[in-house]
């Protein structure tokens, strides 16, 4: 039962400005999901929360309470590490109870809270063995064990999964998400993954060289990203750019053909624009129907859906096109794109910041 | 032809033959040259214990005979060699069973706490490692007068124990190691103790192997502080005691000496056997690391 507040939250490195002001409020309950490219200071955020790095300058709450300066044992926080570092001196049962003698638990408070712990995550086969003995797998269940057992309001992760294989990344990508709707804690979860952050996450805060790029639940973030930056990072494969000049009233010149934006005027008075669709967006059409044409350079046959990869105006790979089915095309061969124009973006390319809004049902 | 693999009921000469044939021959020079340099470091040992085993007058003499009869001479000798020899174990354990905790204690610190000035205090130690033992000899004389502690084992025990190089060792392996095993602990809410004892403490096994080794093998070798320090046989160690067996015996009743050496030597090679399967443990070990 925790909620969390970071109010124009800094942190340094020496001189080095590694976050600068981060303003964020977590729900109780909420799974939130911190993405972000490498280094862009999402573990380092978490570590702050942790308590584990300190807290340059801002506040940080938990129940509204400011915790800037209270050590990690007390801040009511369990985390799993991406290594998990499980104690190697301990068993997996030690492990477990590890933090609950830290609490003075009483003995056996502890024995029943670890069996249960090991009876949801199945951990009783291994229960006596030692990390080195573990899988991957099993590791990571025994690192979310000695979290849950101690109850703690937030579950902090740092990308948990990372290490494992992908067949067991989904498996576990499912279970922990079970566990968080069973437990109904607060959790915030870091990971680079946009899959793992769009299927697990009820709000995804989108991080950028140390500053929130955008907040906002999975689906509002894919429909109307706040900038190029949240375009081209959420969304698999990557959102297509096309770089368009403006021409004369509603028309975009861009290469391979002209588009038409509805009351362009309105939106920008910028001569130079960026033109954004998603793959899945692009309809594959004749060329009487279609906006734009390219070369087909690459066709992905998946069984369900095809990938094209399409070259336009000597542009290599200016366009990924998924069609559903399967579509005969060889490489080599000229191909119509069909660009809805309820599916557009429109940015700035001088701040990233999309210009209109689409809408889905 | 390489060894090949031999079924589970083969028999001992299938074995050996075997075991033969595996010898890599185009190596018999680099081994002959070994065996030849092992030996010349032992000869010495050798001599110096089969010596010790005879009688003072055929100390020169060969063929050796095989009587231990120098052991009982230097126990119920004039000198008191066995208290000394249980003096210079104490000194010895108790330095480094103190060593051990207090370097692995401040390598916790140095490599796992922030605190003010961390890295300035971390070099005003290593500068201690620049300061020559004989110079503190005459401050740490004084002091221990002041202390009443002269002429007790603990004037050689005390100033062993805060020793920079131990520190800095402990301090540099500490930091090889991963810090999220001590982060853990501390989010799941122990004290700094309790990670140091429960959590750093048990990783540190190679490094205290190795340290134990170094600091008890310095010193059981000690000589100048007991020289300079202890004056009684009581609390006399080792080093300094057969030196006055030498006085008291001479070169006419070598073996007797000898046999004081080869007995001063037998702990030594306990601590590096029983160290050295860890410190090899640990080398073999790092190939696996997770
Ligand atoms: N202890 C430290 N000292 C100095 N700089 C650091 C320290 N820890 C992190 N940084 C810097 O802070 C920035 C953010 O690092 P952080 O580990 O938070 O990134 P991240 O988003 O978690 O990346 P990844 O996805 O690769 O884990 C990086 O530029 C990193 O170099
Ligand atoms: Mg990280």
């Amino acid at each position: 039962m925790s909620t969390l507040q970071l109010e124009n939250v800094r942190k340094s490195f020496g001189k080095a400005e590694v976050i600068h002001g981060v303003d964020l409020e977590v729900d109780d309950g909420e799974f939130v999901v911190f993405v972000g490219p490498s280094g862009c200071g999402k573990s380092t955020m978490l570590r702050m929360i942790a308590g584990l790095e300190t807290v340059s300058s801002g506040q940080l709450k938990i129940d509204g309470r400011v915790v800037n300066e209270m050590t990690p044992g007390k801040r009511g926080i369990a985390m799993v590490f991406q290594s998990y570092s499980l104690y190697p001196n301990m068993t997996v049962r030690q492990n477990m109870e590890f933090g609950l003698q830290q609490a003075k638990t009483p003995k056996p408070e502890i024995k029943r809270l670890v069996d249960e712990a090991a009876t949801i995550l199945k951990l009783h086969p291994v229960i006596d063995k030692r990390p080195g003995q573990l899988s991957g797998g099993q590791s990571q269940r025994v690192a979310i064990g000695r979290a849950i057992v101690r109850d703690p309001g937030i579950f902090l992760f740092d990308e948990p999964l990372s290490n494992l294989d992908a067949e067991l990344r989904v498996h576990m990508r499912v279970e922990l998400k079970s566990l968080h709707q069973r437990l109904g804690r607060t959790m915030i979860y870091v990971t680079h993954d946009q899959v793992e952050a769009m299927t697990m996450a009820d709000r995804i805060v989108v991080f950028n060289d140390g500053v929130i790029e955008q907040v906002g639940t999975p689906l509002e973030l894919y429909n109307a990203p706040a900038n190029l930056f949240v375009a081209g990072f959420i969304g698999s494969p990557k959102i297509n750019l096309l770089n368009a000049t403006r021409k004369s009233g509603d028309t975009l010149q861009v290469p391979g053909g002209k588009l038409t934006f509805p009351q362009l005027d309105r939106l920008s008075e910028a001569g130079e624009l960026v033109v954004g669709i998603r793959p899945e967006h692009v309809v594959v059409a004749d060329a009487g129907d279609a906006d734009i044409s390219g070369k087909v350079t690459l066709a992905e046959q998946l069984g369900g859906e095809t990938f094209l990869y399409v070259e336009i105006d000597g542009l290599e790979n200016a366009m990924i096109a998924r069609a559903p089915g399967q579509i005969r095309v060889q490489s080599g061969e000229t191909v119509g794109l069909r660009l809805p124009s309820d599916r557009r973006y429109l940015f700035d390319p001088k701040s990233g910041r999309c210009l209109n809004r689409l809408t889905f049902d | 032809m390489g060894p090949q693999i031999l079924p589970a009921n083969a028999t001992l000469t299938q074995r050996l033959a075997s075991a033969f044939r595996a010898i890599h021959w185009r190596n018999t020079v680099t081994m002959t040259i070994l065996i030849i340099g092992a030996l010349l470091m032992l000869a010495p040992f050798m001599w110096t214990f089969s010596t010790s085993l005879r009688p003072p007058a055929e100390g020169f003499r060969l063929p050796p005979s095989f009587l231990p009869t120098e052991f009982e001479t230097l126990r119920d000798g004039p000198i008191p060699f066995l208290p000394m020899y249980w003096n210079s174990f104490l000194v010895a354990a108790i330095t480094t069973i103190g060593v051990v905790l207090t370097s692995s204690m401040a390598a916790f610190a140095f490599s796992r706490l922030r605190f003010p000035a961390s890295n300035l205090l971390f070099y005003l130690l290593l500068l201690g490692l620049m300061v020559p033992p004989a110079l503190v000899l005459i401050p740490l004389f004084f002091v221990m007068a002041q202390l009443g502690l002269m002429d007790t084992i603990w004037s050689l025990v005390l100033p062993g124990l805060a020793n920079p190089l131990a520190v800095f060792m402990m301090r540099e392996f500490m930091k090889s190691q991963p810090r999220e095993y001590e982060e853990s602990a501390f989010v799941d809410g122990a004290s700094y103790w309790t990670i140091f004892w429960r959590i750093s403490l048990p990783q540190m096994g190679p490094p205290i192997a190795a340290l134990s080794i170094i600091v008890f093998t310095t010193s059981w070798n000690n000589f100048l502080l007991p020289l300079v320090f202890i004056r009684s046989f009581e609390s006399m160690t080792l080093p300094v005691g057969i030196l006055s067996l030498f006085g008291s015996y001479g070169p006419q009743q070598l073996s007797v000496i000898l046999a004081a050496v080869s007995l001063a030597v037998l702990p030594l090679l306990v601590v590096f056997l029983v160290a050295q399967r860890f410190i090899v443990e640990s080398i073999a070990g790092t190939g696996v690391k997770k």
